[in-house]
């Protein structure tokens, strides 16, 4: 136990560092020396369990309680180990009518809806599949699953078609919600379009019968210098600028999130062999059988 | 500082108000032998009010305040006002009561600059996960409170009873399953909001050094017989360790819990 305990102190020290110096981050908690001292403290925790197995095999309740305590640990360990190893991510930028994989499956996308509360705000936003097992919504803390993959709402936004005109001449091109286009050759000035950042004004431009309003943004630097709304299919000049912008199309977007994690299925059963166990102990009644040990 | 006309404006914070002062009446009316039970109704009362404050809330937000430090705060100041309850009747020591209606006091007080108005939950956080997270987090936060106050009331009361330390060590034995439970809650949570349990959040790591320091606390009382003044220091360290995942975490470090 002194071993255990040092070394649950050796990964806070660390994990510690990590946190209030972000730049060290990445590279201290996926150094191989960080790993193998997980490694060695679920070892070590591996170890105790072997030996309150015995007493725990022919002792009161509470004593099979902690031994599964610690076990669940060792599960959950060998679960994430399995899944750091073998997991793959992707992200993909859809719109409706597109086709992406998850694993051996090709899934459609047949919508994107986004809901808001009564002021305007996002309430939510849903992307409807179809898959070859059915029609299923993927949405905020509502992922899909087939398999050991998942598929998670991880973002949404617009992509704009833009047509740019400055001093006889034109350039089309395509512009996410958000992104910047610059405008002079030194990238000092940039474009940037966005649904209304009002709520109820963006929560008009949902509707698809209404005219949809783009919040067209001058920017530098991340800063906003000019924002002025323009209306899709209509010219728009930018102030003294000498430039025009036609938004001519925009089509809602969602990026998603596909996850395959093997083993997975472990780490759920420690999770929940941690919680039982936890909960056992709460409620049994200690006897004079635990004796504790050195 | 809060804008004091605003709040009192709102029945909300009124009630939240009230509740303060009624505390501090009851840090008052503790420090004399006399004022015993005046204390006892004024933490009574001081309850009703946070309660009533809670429901208004509940009631403008259409859900349970769970979404953010203040509301955090809120249901923690209920429990808190409840343990104040249970440490006065089950010590029976007029001191201990009041050291944790002061701590209970200091924590209402501060809480109140992390004020906000009621908002709808964004996308993030709509989730049944929310509700057993952070409930699991506020009781186990609230017992590790107080076994802080009577811990330090420990190490400064040279005559403390023997059933003070003992008490402390039940209060962590107690919350320890529910702080393992909120590392629990929350790993499964990001598995469903972020595709992995766990990715080193500063949130996710000082919970987890948290439970380092009181899985030590109790390994060391239950099998290595630790007890007196280390016991009681180790219980001070600890939640230390606790505010500064509350407070210091959500306040100086960026991460995936911002919205907290």
């Amino acid at each position: 136990m002194p071993v255990g305990l040092g070394l649950f102190g050796l990964v806070a020290m660390v994990s510690i560092i990590g946190s209030v110096v972000p730049a060290w981050a990445a590279t201290l908690y996926g150094s191989w020396w960080f790993v193998a001292l997980l490694g060695a403290l679920v070892l070590n925790t591996g170890l105790c369990t072997i030996r309150q197995a015995i007493p725990a095999w022919t002792g009161p309740a509470r004593l099979k309680a902690l031994f599964l305590v610690h076990g669940s640990v060792v599960v959950i360990a060998v679960g994430c180990l399995g899944g750091t190893l073998a997991f793959q991510t992707t992200t993909v930028s859809v719109h409706p009518g597109d086709v992406f994989s998850v694993g051996a499956q090709v899934w459609t996308v047949k919508g994107i809806v986004v809901e808001r509360y009564p002021d305007g705000s996002v309430s939510d936003w849903v992307t409807t599949v179809e898959t070859p097992d059915g029609t299923q919504s993927i949405r905020v803390n509502h992922p899909a699953e087939v398999g050991d993959d998942k598929v998670l709402q991880s973002g949404y936004g617009r992509d704009y078609t833009v047509h740019l005109e400055f001093e006889g001449r034109s350039r089309d091109f395509a512009l996410s919600q958000d992104t910047e286009f610059p405008l002079t050759d030194d990238g000092h000035v940039g474009l940037a379009l966005s649904p209304p950042r009002d709520g109820l004004v963006a929560a008009a431009q949902d509707d698809p019968d209404q005219q949809r309003i783009v919040e067209v943004l001058l920017t530098s630097g991340g800063r906003i210098l000019q924002s002025t709304m323009a209306f899709e299919g209509l010219p728009l000049l930018l102030g003294d600028t000498g430039l025009a912008i036609t938004v001519q199309a925009s089509v809602q977007r969602s990026s998603l999130l596909i996850r395959h994690t093997p083993g997975l299925w472990l780490v759920w059963t420690g999770l929940a062999l941690m919680a039982f166990s936890i909960t056992a102990l709460m409620l049994l009644p200690r006897t004079r059988k635990e004796t504790p040990h050195a | 500082m809060p804008d004091f006309a605003f709040l009192l404006a709102r029945q909300e914070t009124l009630f939240y108000l009230i509740h303060l002062f009624a505390l501090l009446a009851a840090v008052g009316a503790y420090s004399f032998s006399q004022g015993l039970w005046i204390g006892r109704g004024l933490v009574g009362a001081a309850f009703l009010a946070l309660g009533l404050s809670v429901s208004i809330r509940t009631w403008e937000a259409g859900r349970i305040p769970l979404a953010n430090m203040y509301e955090f705060g809120l249901l923690l100041g209920l429990l808190l006002t409840i343990l104040i309850v249970v440490v006065d009747f089950r010590l029976r020591l007029r001191p201990l009561a009041l050291a944790v209606t002061a701590g209970t006091f200091v924590l209402a007080a501060v809480q109140l600059l992390f004020y906000q108005e009621a908002r709808a939950l964004m996308p993030a956080l709509k989730s049944w996960w929310l509700t057993s997270h952070v409930l699991t987090a506020v009781i186990a936060y609230g017992l590790l409170a107080v076994s802080f106050v009577l811990a330090l009331v420990g190490l400064f009361w040279r005559t403390a009873p023997e059933r003070l330390e003992s008490f402390v060590n039940r209060l962590v034995t107690v919350a320890f399953p529910f702080l393992t439970l909120l590392l629990i809650t929350g790993a499964v949570w990001a598995e469903y909001a972020w595709g992995s349990f766990w990715r080193w959040d500063p949130k996710e790591t000082w919970a987890l050094v948290t439970w380092f320091v009181y899985l030590a606390h109790l390994h060391l009382v239950r099998t290595r017989g630790w007890k007196g003044r280390r016991v009681l220091w180790m219980t001070v360290v600890g939640f230390l360790v606790v505010i500064f995942t509350f407070y210091g975490v959500n306040l100086l470090l960026s991460g995936l819990h911002s919205y907290a």
